[in-house]
């Protein structure tokens, strides 16, 4: 019936109401509450329940109004516009109720203003101040919500590893229990009780850890909910903001920080809600993530290896040290055994900086910025390239009706779009399928969650064109030409290859071919893999097929915050035809020599073919998923420079050592993975001596007697020049023949291992913010219950993963989402080296699992 | 033969003991005679109006102590009344009344230390010792008010720090009590002493043409002849309700301004008198929510209350946007409040009227053709505190 | 001659009636005060040393709320909380800087939790600088001035949760 009624409104021309609110004229679609169409022209009504991204319940009552005909006070917020309203929002009738509401909302509240966090932010204080009296009525006992065993007289408790709930200070307006439900899909808060002692709390025998906590926090319109990260630390109003971007996810969100100049130190990151991006919804990585900031383990001086061990020097000398080595290199042995790495995460100034100097001053092709895949290809005008430069925006994801992801964990690696598809299922009702090798936690709302198996993928994309052509879902023309070019499979064949009900395929076609809008989001489980290329083949045709391209969006998403923006200036050994001209513009050349990638310059390293690496922010070391290979690389290394904020372990290998900037310390610009420029202003000066990645390749190339080629005003218009190139490669026109190879040798070793990032953790910095180690302090190894059983491992008990390389001994998690035989290790953690299991040749790691017997 | 004849350029002060603080004065002379004395001020500037535009309203209010130290309440008052005016705030009726008969007292103390200072400066040293003495009584009825003996800031915005301390009346009783017989011996000690006179008679005479030309306020202006006294000009804080008199001089000379000023206190005496009888009962500051604080004992114990004072002490309140100008009739003339609002919590702009600064620019015309020794007798008789003229 | 026998009578005369008025001060109580020895006692208002009030049972009342810091006209106080083992919010740092102290008492005013009230104590000297700081520790008495006749106007002990416990 909601579906019927949704489509009629889709299908007829939205309809417009027109009111009158305090004598102003307002007229909007219909559907719209008061409260939405007064806030439209500028009246302002006070709420504290509201939420423009949740839905209303009225539950605080403080929105009141007065509507002519109407008997009594309306809630605005729950009251739906009607033609010739006529609503007052300031009568006296209206100032009276509001004044008896907030009487009735502080009956209970506690006089915790002074040691509460909230105070001075708080919407209740600024409230009563507005709208209330400063004189009670009511002298008499509140009721104290409060364990038995609490030693303290401040009753709050503490409620997961960030979050301390206070219930006394808690006025009831559901609004955190409503969107950690409706917006995050996690029901660890609820509501218990009722009347006088309903009471906010954590589901029995639970924690509220979920990745996007943090949020509950900022909604509160009182100091119920606070987070040690602010918790007793500062008062809002000594504290300055800056206007941010995040720095550890692609989308970036907009976020503010709240800083104090004189301690040159960051307390918080909130969130400015921009409806593009974020809708206002942070995940806990960017609101913990940004106490990396001000860790003392930063890295404040230059640090230069002499007689075995770093010793901390000048920049001058760090600096001298380096052009002198890399000249040297370069005159003897040429440019060509000079290699560079850069981390996606940096602004756009530091990257193309960084391009500039190795091509332009050094001469030299060897740069990249992808150090986590395995097995790129030398070419960069690939299919799966071409399918990462398409277009892609997140808001179009509110209202496709159909949400296909495939090959991607949302949860642990697009926080924001994993917010869209629930917000689009819950708020539009749109139908949501996904495709992965492992169950994740995105499908708990998906029509169908397929599982295949795992180092499959293409099969089962072929399995969808298949079932389509056979089902006629397509034109017949269409159908010839795919039965023509890729010729006819068997679809049982398949699917029993890949592990899936054809039933399931079936009916995915089906949805494909009905949608009327559809996202298709392809993740990093198609991207870190070897057969990177065949999938996108797949997805390729999938697209022409459906035509899904004319219907909505296809794209692989960006991982990191600059990811796009590495993209287009063009750091990686051979660039778009598009990019190198500009270069050759704005250059007047480029070096022809031969071009390696990260796999090509570890393996040349290896061989002693490369000489000098330069590692820009970047963390191979840590991230490449073969440890014994980037280690035998990097060891081998006979001058190796590693930029970083913190000791890493590629640092440690490193000749000469430069302390970072991070984010929060400059301003820069980076690229979401919407191609969306957005910059993030510098909260605080660089901490110690670090300098930016720009100003260490401007140092660098002063040494080089080159600043020239280095002057910001000239950079800046450079950069906007080469971002401003439309580069969205055409997709294949014909379909193409999908031809994947598959690891021959199994050796024994059976689970297949994946390599993902924690919810809580992105890249190798996070885990230094001592909020977020909290959530998620060490490695482990996610297993599914049966499995668990089998081996007969309890949560938190030692499990050996072993390899045909490696062997690490890790604490198991249980996980309650995946059901197949495999084994998730995270790779944020330092400590445990989960890298070491991995072989970069294989396309799916095996390894074997047994108890650690004590 | 005749002496080579040459104006003698002399620089007085800025550290010299009667130019009452850090006053310096190029003197110009001819002989013993002065062609011209420019008064040079701003060795006490310490930027107080805009020090008060950086502060919130409340905040604000230790500024004006500082500017007349020795009549800080009426500074208090003056600002108060100018920020009430632009809040549209109404004071109870025991406050104005309280509020007149401090300012009195103000008045008072601030001629005690007046007289005993211009007559040390003439040679009388015994006086400045008899009014430190008698200007004890009231700096401890300030005390007790406000907790400061100088920089009371007891008088707030809508209303009073505190209530009336328990001994006020009994405190301030003995003032309108020993004052008079006080007043007397001065009398005995100056009023007919030779030196005194001839220290002061015919010197540093002003006409009121001039004085009302120089713009000069308060004793300055009515020891001309002028009866212009903003107490009964332009009545403020309730001073309509009070029988008094406005004394004025007749020559504009400085043993005028000196009768003139002794009178002055038996005047103010006379108020104090009348509000201490008619003292209403009530309560001692407005209720004005969001403006001025609730009282302390209801910030314990009620929630409202409670966010009432934290925000208003952490965020001030908001004037509308707007200007205003309150004078009142201060101990040493015209003291004016000009507060421009933009509508924040913040002034935009404070212009402090000083009446010390306004009359200090009449001394050239005082001590023109006079002798050099009356510049002395010119710079005591204008009555200036250098926190003002400087702020 | 008259004159000279009018000088001498005035001399024998009217000066013991001059020394009548010196001698009656003889008598009269000073108005002076044997400083250091002896001590003016200050009105129960006076605002002079701040200190730092406890509970009757001698845990602290600051929380370190910041609202004395945000009313300080100078900007003397700074101070930043901490959460102690109980888990309540206490002060970690809280100093005075008494060199920009103005002694207008908005701090005392504005706490909510009457813990810093200013003292009777007017005599602070001292040779450094840095001795001007003047710390928590050094504020905070010993034991709760149950005694205290100054400024105690209302007693109660702790409430959080708004409790009437009143002691008066």
């Amino acid at each position: 019936m909601a579906q019927e009624t949704n489509e009629k409104a889709a299908a007829t021309p939205v309809t417009m109401v027109t009111l009158t609110i305090d004598g102003q004229s307002v007229t909007v679609p219909k559907g719209k509450t008061v409260l939405e169409a007064a806030r439209s022209v500028g009246i302002d009504i006070p709420t504290f329940c509201h939420h423009p991204k949740l839905k209303s319940v009225g539950s605080c009552r403080i929105c009141y109004v007065e509507i002519e005909k109407m008997p009594k006070l309306q809630v605005s917020c729950a009251t739906e516009a009607m033609d010739g309203m006529v609503v007052s929002t300031n009568s006296d009738q209206v100032k009276q109720g509001r004044r008896a509401v907030i009487e009735f909302i502080l009956l209970n509240h506690p006089l915790d203003c002074p040691t509460c966090d909230k105070g001075g932010e708080c919407d209740l204080q600024n409230l009563t101040f507005a709208h209330g009296t400063d004189d009670s009525r009511n002298d008499f006992q509140k009721t104290r919500f409060r364990e038995d065993d609490m030693s303290t007289t401040f009753d709050d408790k503490s409620i997961g590893p960030e979050i301390v709930l206070n219930r006394n200070r808690c006025i009831l307006c559901y609004k955190c229990v409503r969107s950690n439900k409706d917006a995050f899909g996690e029901y660890d808060l609820g509501v218990y009780e009722r009347g006088n002692i309903a009471q906010i709390d954590s589901a029995p025998g639970e924690q509220v850890d979920n990745p996007f906590s943090g949020n509950l926090v900022e909604i509160c319109p009182v100091g119920a909910l606070t987070n040690r990260d602010w918790r007793y630390k500062i008062r809002v109003w000594l504290t300055e903001t800056t206007p941010s971007v995040d720095n550890f996810q692609s989308s970036g969100s907009n976020i503010t920080f709240s800083k104090e100049r004189q301690k040159n130190k960051i307390y918080r990151v909130t969130s400015r809600p921009n409806d593009d991006i974020d809708d206002g919804w942070l995940p806990d990585i960017t609101r913990y993530g940004y106490q990396i900031v001000n860790s003392p383990d930063r890295l404040k001086k230059p640090l230069i290896k002499k007689g075995g061990t770093q010793v901390e020097v000048s920049w001058d000398e760090a600096l001298d040290t380096i052009a002198k080595r890399l000249a040297n290199i370069k005159d003897s042995k040429g440019s060509v055994c000079i290699g560079g790495l850069a981390a996606p995460s940096l602004d756009n100034r530091s990257l193309y900086g960084f391009s500039k100097f190795f091509r332009k001053v050094l001469h030299s092709n060897n740069v990249d910025y992808r150090s986590d895949c395995r097995m790129l290809p030398s070419s960069s005008d690939t299919i799966c390239s071409r399918l990462a430069m398409q277009p892609f925006s997140i808001s179009d994801l509110d209202d496709s009706d159909v949400i296909v992801v495939f090959g991607s964990d949302l949860i642990r690696e697009h926080h924001n779009e994993y917010l869209r598809m629930r917000k689009a299922f819950n708020f539009n009702g749109a139908r949501l399928f996904s495709i992965t090798p492992y169950a994740v936690k995105a499908a708990d709302i998906a029509e169908l969650e397929v599982v295949h198996r795992p180092g499959k993928e293409e099969f089962v994309l072929q399995a969808v064109c298949q079932a389509a052509v056979e089902d006629r879902l397509v034109d017949d023309q269409t159908a010839g030409r795919f039965r023509e070019q890729v010729g006819n499979v068997d679809l049982t064949e398949l699917c029993r290859s890949a592990g899936i009900s054809t039933d399931s395929v079936k009916q995915i076609a089906r949805a494909l071919a009905s949608g009327k809008k559809i996202s298709f989001v392809v993740g990093e489980i198609v991207t870190r893999s070897r057969e990177r290329e065949p999938i996108a083949a797949a997805i390729c045709n999938l697209n022409k097929l459906f035509g899904l391209h004319d219907k909505g969006q296809v794209a692989i998403l960006a991982r990191y915050a600059n990811s796009k923006g590495a993209q287009k200036l063009g750091v990686v050994p051979v660039p778009h035809k598009m990019l190198v001209d500009k270069m050759n513009v704005l250059w007047s050349e480029t070096p022809s020599c031969e071009a390696h990638n990260t796999d090509a310059m570890l393996a040349l390293l290896k061989k002693e073919e490369i000489d000098s690496l330069f590692v820009l922010g970047a963390n191979p070391m840590m991230v490449y998923p073969d440890l014994q290979f980037a280690r035998e690389g990097l060891e081998r290394a006979d001058f190796l420079v590693a930029c970083d904020l913190f000791e890493t372990e590629t640092t440690q290998l490193a000749d000469v050592v430069l302390p970072l900037c991070s984010w929060a310390e400059y301003d820069g610009d980076y690229v979401n993975l919407e191609g969306r420029n957005q910059t993030a202003r510098a909260a605080i000066k660089p901490i110690g001596e670090s300098r930016t990645g720009f100003d260490i390749m401007a140092a660098l190339a002063a040494r080089f007697e080159a600043s020239d080629l280095f002057e910001v005003d000239a950079i800046e218009s450079e950069i906007s020049q080469m971002l401003a190139i439309a580069d969205t490669p055409a997709l294949p026109q014909e379909y193409t023949q999908v031809r994947a190879s598959e690891d021959k040798e199994k050796d024994g070793f059976d689970i297949p291992l994946y390599l993902c990032d924690d919810p809580h953790h992105s890249g190798h910095l996070t885990e230094k913010s001592p909020s977020l180690a909290e959530f998620s302090g060490e490695a482990y190894a996610e297993i599914s219950f049966d499995l668990a059983n089998r081996l007969k491992l309890r949560n938190g008990e030692s499990v050996r993963v072993e390899s045909p390389v490696g062997k690490i001994i890790i604490p198991v998690k249980i996980s309650e989402i995946l059901n197949t035989d495999v084994v998730l290790l995270p790779r944020n953690f330092s400590s445990t080296p989960t890298t070491a299991l991995m072989m970069r040749k294989r396309r799916v790691d095996m390894v074997k699992l047994s108890k650690v017997d004590d | 033969m005749s002496l080579e004849q040459k104006e003698l350029t002399l620089n007085m002060g800025p550290q010299h003991p009667s130019t009452h603080g850090v006053l310096r004065v190029i003197v110009t002379l001819d002989g013993e005679r002065v062609v011209k004395a420019v008064p040079v001020i701003g060795y006490l500037h310490t930027g107080i109006e805009k020090t008060m535009e950086s502060k919130l309203y409340y905040k604000a209010l230790p500024c004006t102590d500082r500017m007349d130290y020795l009549a800080p309440m009426s500074n208090n008052l003056g600002y108060c009344l100018a920020v009430e005016k632009l809040m549209e705030i109404e004071v109870p009726e025991k406050v104005k009344w309280a509020r007149v008969c401090l300012a009195e007292l103000t008045r008072i103390k601030s001629h005690l230390v007046w007289l005993g200072t211009h007559a040390l400066d003439l040679g009388a040293m015994s006086m400045l010792l008899f009014t430190f003495r008698d200007r004890e009584m009231i700096v401890d009825v300030y005390e007790a008010c406000g907790g400061q003996r100088m920089m009371t800031s007891y008088i707030r915005i809508g209303g009073l720090s505190h209530e009336l301390p328990p001994d006020f009346e009994k405190k301030v009783r003995r003032v309108i009590k020993e004052i008079p017989a006080k007043l007397n011996d001065y009398e005995d000690l100056l009023t007919k002493n030779e030196i005194f006179i001839n220290r002061t008679r015919n010197v540093a005479v002003i006409s009121a043409e001039d004085a009302i030309n120089y713009g000069l306020s308060g004793p300055m202006l009515r020891g001309s002849g002028v009866k212009h006294d903003l107490r009964k000009a332009n009545p403020y804080s309730g001073y309509e309700n009070f029988d008094f008199e406005v004394p004025v001089g007749k020559k504009g000379d400085a043993y005028d301004r000196y009768l003139l000023r002794l009178e002055e206190i038996r005047q103010s005496l006379r108020i104090i008198e009348q509000a201490l009888d008619g003292m209403p009962e009530g309560p001692y500051r407005a209720h004005v929510p969001g403006v001025v604080l609730p009282p302390k004992e209801d910030v314990l114990y009620k929630m409202e209350s409670l966010i009432f004072h934290f925000k208003i002490i952490t965020e001030g309140f908001k004037s509308p946007k707007g200007a205003v100008y309150q004078g009142i009739e201060s101990p040493k003339g015209e003291l004016g409040f000009y507060i421009s609002s933009d509508g924040s919590n913040k002034p935009n702009r404070i212009r402090v009227r000083p009446p010390s600064f306004v009359n200090l620019a009449s001394l050239p015309k005082l001590t023109e053709g006079g002798l050099f020794s009356d510049v002395v007798c010119a710079i005591g008789s204008i009555d200036i505190v250098l926190g003002e003229v400087d702020r | 001659m008259n004159e000279v026998l009018k000088a001498v009578g005035n001399v024998f005369l009217k000066m013991p009636l001059g020394f009548v008025v010196t001698l009656r001060h003889f008598f009269k109580k000073p108005v002076t005060l044997d400083y250091p020895y002896k001590k003016k006692p200050m009105t129960p208002r006076y605002r002079g040393k701040h200190y730092l009030e406890r509970y009757d049972d001698s845990t602290e009342r600051c929380v370190c709320c910041g609202l004395c810091a945000a009313a300080c006209p100078a900007d003397a106080i700074y101070m930043e909380p901490e959460e102690n083992e109980k888990g309540e919010r206490r002060a970690k740092i809280y100093e005075i800087n008494l060199l920009r102290c103005i002694f207008c008492g908005f701090c005392e005013e504005a706490c909510p939790e009457e813990a810093i009230f200013l003292g009777q104590d007017y005599e602070f000297s001292d040779v450094n600088r840095n001795a001007f700081i003047y710390t928590k520790e050094e504020m905070l008495v010993k034991h709760p001035r149950k005694d205290n006749p100054f400024k105690r106007l209302y007693r109660r002990v702790r409430k959080v949760h708004g409790v009437t416990d009143k002691i008066s």
